[in-house]
């Protein structure tokens, strides 16, 4: 497994471009309040998990590592690992450019706090339900269609929910919301991890989210067969 | 020798609904321990599905593939296979000696003895440590070929599936990828190869079988006693080839001549080129060349259409 998440890191931070443009992004998360900008976050980790699979099983990549002896879920593990890895080396960085701009400004004292490491535990755990759900698609979809997959069904559920309401259809409204409350749960991480409340049923919907989604990541992979032609 | 692949019936077919290609139709075969089996077909007759089928990549419609008695995917199966694709694309992020250290720990190998091992299977195929520190995409398709062989033979597998290993390779590739193959061959290594180059097939592979249209039309054995169709030919100074000729009728072997002072022998088997050499030898006839080819080419013409 450690193969696994070492090569994940390996393809993705021997990449000059993908470095440059996650420490750009680094720094926009860095802003403070640190850890908080929710877009930049989701940008960088659409830029590290897009094409976790789908661009192995395109270059021919997985079916060497398929050769091994290495099971599919393993495989999967091994990639939702290496983006987790790499996502928290993204967190790292914003967290020490945020510390720096603090110490710059002078805030340094309130920022090396129990709150910044809520925010980043809060954050890595966000990601964590996103990246499963990219690493789901990535099993299904082409190339960087993963990417496309998750900005799609978030934009689905967005627009379906506010159609419903426009339309004074409050059933529509109402199945685009609950849709979304499963499968994107919103948990007030934060507050979750300071102790002060514990939202069993929101914690649930995460937990079964991204237990659902990996469970279905895999079964998906476990019944694709990668052919390159018909030779 | 007992029998380590085992493929019955398999019937494999792509596409959907209207659009179906029958890739594999009713293909059974055995490979034996340490026999190397080459597939020799045109291009679309199936070869590469049926290594896909072999390596688990691919699930046939019907029938059944075993290697070792167990499912194809099995992990023990898995941890015995070396595999090179045809296609060259992977990882082409990674430098040659990330992606041979990755393949190395993956199939089990001891992540203290990486470095060791990686520069070894270099090494053997002729890559420098400086190619070693280059990405794969810098890498020429040569050079590809090259490091997808070292992959494919990190910890001597036991079993060896190869598509196409040297196809676009210069000379100087070519015959490093058959010596490793004769090097895996040596260790008694099980192969089997997909290729189009006849003349490395001929020179490597025990046993063939021809392959169109996704059926097996034709097996024929190359090496020992049980070689079907093979031709050994031998060369003697041009003139002492009437001398040849009478010695080796004396001895009861029937040979014609050929061109450049050669003599066709009509027993081409292993023994029978001993017996011929011999008999050369004893009249005190030099012989200068001995050559035996199963004559592949005009056997792939010969295989009949499906």
């Amino acid at each position: 497994m450690t193969a696994m998440i070492e090569r994940f890191l390996r393809q993705k931070f021997e990449s000059p471009l993908v470095v440059g443009t996650l420490a750009v992004l680094a720094l926009v998360v860095a802003t403070p309040p640190a850890l908080s900008a929710g877009p930049a976050r989701l940008v960088a980790l659409l830029l590290i998990a897009s094409g976790a699979v789908s661009r192995d099983a395109s270059s021919g990549a997985l079916q060497i590592i398929l050769a091994r002896p290495i099971s599919r879920t393993e495989y999967l593990g091994g990639r939702l690992l290496g983006i987790m890895a790499a996502y928290a080396i993204f967190l790292a960085a914003a967290t020490i450019f945020g510390l720096l701009l603090s110490w710059k400004l002078g805030g340094m004292a309130t920022l090396l706090s129990p709150a910044l490491a809520r925010a980043f535990v809060g954050a890595l755990l966000d990601g964590l339900q996103v990246a499963v759900l990219l690493l789901f698609f990535s099993t299904l979809l082409a190339s960087y269609g993963d990417a496309l997959g998750y900005l799609l069904l978030w934009i689905a559920f967005s627009t379906a929910s506010a159609f419903g309401t426009g339309l004074g259809n409050a059933g529509m409204a109402q199945a685009a919301r609950k849709a979304q409350e499963n499968l994107l749960p919103d948990v007030r991480w934060d507050t979750v991890l300071a102790g002060g409340d514990f939202p069993i049923e929101a914690l649930g919907r995460w937990v079964l989210a991204v237990t659902l989604c990996f469970v279905l990541a895999a079964a998906v992979l476990s019944r694709r067969e990668f052919s390159y032609g018909q030779d | 020798m007992t029998t380590v692949i085992s493929v019955e019936a398999v019937t494999k077919t792509y596409g959907r609904f209207g659009r179906k290609t029958r890739a594999l139709e009713n293909v059974s075969l055995e490979v034996r321990r340490g026999e190397t089996l080459g597939l020799i077909g045109p291009n679309g007759a199936g070869k590469t599905t049926l290594l896909s089928c072999l390596l688990g990549f691919l699930r046939p419609d019907s029938g059944s593939l075993r290697i070792e008695g167990r499912a194809v995917d099995d992990l023990w199966v898995r941890a015995q296979t070396g595999y090179m694709p045809e296609r060259l694309g992977f990882d082409r992020d990674l430098s040659g000696a990330s992606f041979l250290a990755f393949h190395w720990r993956l199939s089990g190998g001891d992540p203290a003895r990486t470095g060791v091992e990686v520069h070894a299977a270099a090494d053997r195929v002729g890559l420098d440590r400086l190619a070693l520190g280059r990405k794969l995409r810098t890498y020429s398709r040569g050079m590809l070929q090259r490091i997808g062989m070292a992959q494919a033979t990190l910890r001597n597998p036991a079993l060896l599936f190869l598509d196409e290993p040297a196809s676009g390779t210069d000379p100087l590739g070519v015959a490093i990828v058959r010596e490793q193959i004769l090097a895996a061959k040596a260790r008694g290594a099980t192969i089997v190869l997909n290729s189009h180059q006849l003349s490395e097939v001929e020179r490597v592979c025990d046993r063939v079988v021809f392959i169109d249209h996704g059926r097996l039309t034709r097996t024929e054995t190359l090496t020992g006693e049980a070689a079907s169709r093979r031709r050994s030919v031998v060369r003697v100074p041009p003139d002492r080839l009437e001398q040849a000729r009478a010695a080796l009728a004396a001895a009861g072997i029937s040979a014609e001549p050929g061109p450049e002072a050669t003599l066709r022998l009509a027993e081409a088997s292993e023994t029978g080129v001993a017996r011929a050499v011999k008999a050369l030898a004893l009249a005190d006839v030099p012989v200068l060349e001995v050559r035996s080819s199963a004559e592949l080419e005009e056997l792939f013409r010969e295989a009949p259409p499906s």
